[in-house]
């Protein structure tokens, strides 16, 4: 059986006018798949990519919030969200589309020191 | 020590695959394994057969293809990620019925699960983007 | 320990990020844009509480060796190798 290392999926990049958000949930999905210990944290714009009731279609592009909710069903063990980041956009945690861990800056350095594998996106 | 090195920089548009061939380049000199070289995201382009650059500057591919040669290393490319950008090896062109080919030597496609175990087989996993 | 390698010149936020939730023990290491925050007179508030790296290439590239902050140590890319090596995990940031 694989050894089960922590990874973390950071994310920085807002959706749709990169393929950053989708790639990255595709790598978060499948460090779960392979039974690690995953957590996935967003900040900066990365918060863009959790707003509700996204509608890409007139741009012609794939919801990527819809995954979304195969966090939680991959067993993706933490969903972390920058606090900070979110009050810089002026958003709350009601603005977004998943349940979420807010953490604040010294939480998330703590949350970075237990990573064996960070992956930033 | 195993080092994995994850690349999202397509070549000549980012310098992160010059950064993570000078660091492979040390890495190795250093007497250390280059357990899996990744590309992923736009880094796919740098498994690209075609690329022709003018002769007074580098050629990215080809330089990868020679490290990779000389050391046997294990090139992976994300599928998916190469498919959506067209890059292609002679299986999948003739799977979707393209004209053409265009996945350099030395590289191959495979999926995500090369990266996560890359990174829980190495001792140090580095990503260079941009 | 953390060695976080931040390759954005300091006008665009990715440092401060990277500053925000560094720990005190961690490295930072300078590369490609990245090393525009080397320059001395300009250090963002909180460089200076770690130890702070400069790819040695990428600062003479741009024309900065004459005008570097002195905290700064230089490092070529073996020495970028030898620090990825001292630290546990290796954080990228763009």
């Amino acid at each position: 059986m694989a050894e089960s290392k922590s990874f973390l999926v950071l994310n920085r990049r807002p959706p749709y006018s990169s393929n950053f958000a989708k790639e990255a949930l595709d790598v978060a999905l499948m460090c779960a798949v392979f039974n690690q210990n995953t957590s996935i944290l967003y900040m900066d714009d990365g918060v863009f990519q959790l707003v509700r009731e996204q509608d890409p279609s007139e741009i012609q592009q794939k919801n990527s919030s819809q995954t979304l909710p195969m966090l939680e069903m991959y067993e993706v063990n933490h969903v972390y969200v920058d606090a900070e980041s979110l009050v810089q956009r002026g958003l709350q945690k009601e603005d977004l589309a998943i349940p979420v861990e807010l953490v604040d800056s010294p939480q998330i350095t703590q949350i970075l020191a237990q990573q064996q594998v960070i992956l930033s996106f | 020590m195993k080092f994995s090195l994850a690349i999202y920089g397509a070549p000549y548009s980012s310098q992160a695959p010059d950064t993570a061939y000078q660091f492979a380049k040390a890495a190795l000199a250093a007497g250390h394994e280059i357990y899996r070289l990744f590309f992923y995201m736009d880094g796919v382009q740098n498994a690209s057969q075609l690329a022709t650059p003018p002769q007074d500057e580098e050629n990215i591919p080809q330089r990868w293809n020679e490290l990779i040669k000389a050391h046997n290393i294990d090139a992976v490319v994300c599928i998916a990620a190469a498919l959506r950008r067209g890059l292609l090896d002679k299986t999948e062109a003739a799977r979707y019925e393209k004209e053409a080919d265009n996945l350099a030597e030395g590289f191959s496609l495979s999926g995500l699960g090369q990266l996560v175990d890359a990174g829980i087989e190495s001792d140090r996993f580095i990503t260079f983007g941009c | 320990m953390i060695l976080h390698t931040v390759n954005k010149s300091p006008r665009n936020s990715t440092l401060q990020s990277c500053l925000r939730v560094a720990a005190k023990d961690s490295a930072i290491l300078l590369i490609e844009d990245g090393v525009y925050a080397a320059l001395a007179g300009t250090e963002l508030e909180g460089l200076g509480d770690h130890k702070v790296y400069a790819l040695t290439a990428d600062v003479k590239a741009r024309g900065l060796l004459d005008k570097l902050s002195t905290q700064i140590i230089l490092v070529d890319y073996a020495g970028f190798v030898a620090l990825v090596e001292q630290y546990d995990c290796v954080q990228s940031w763009y």
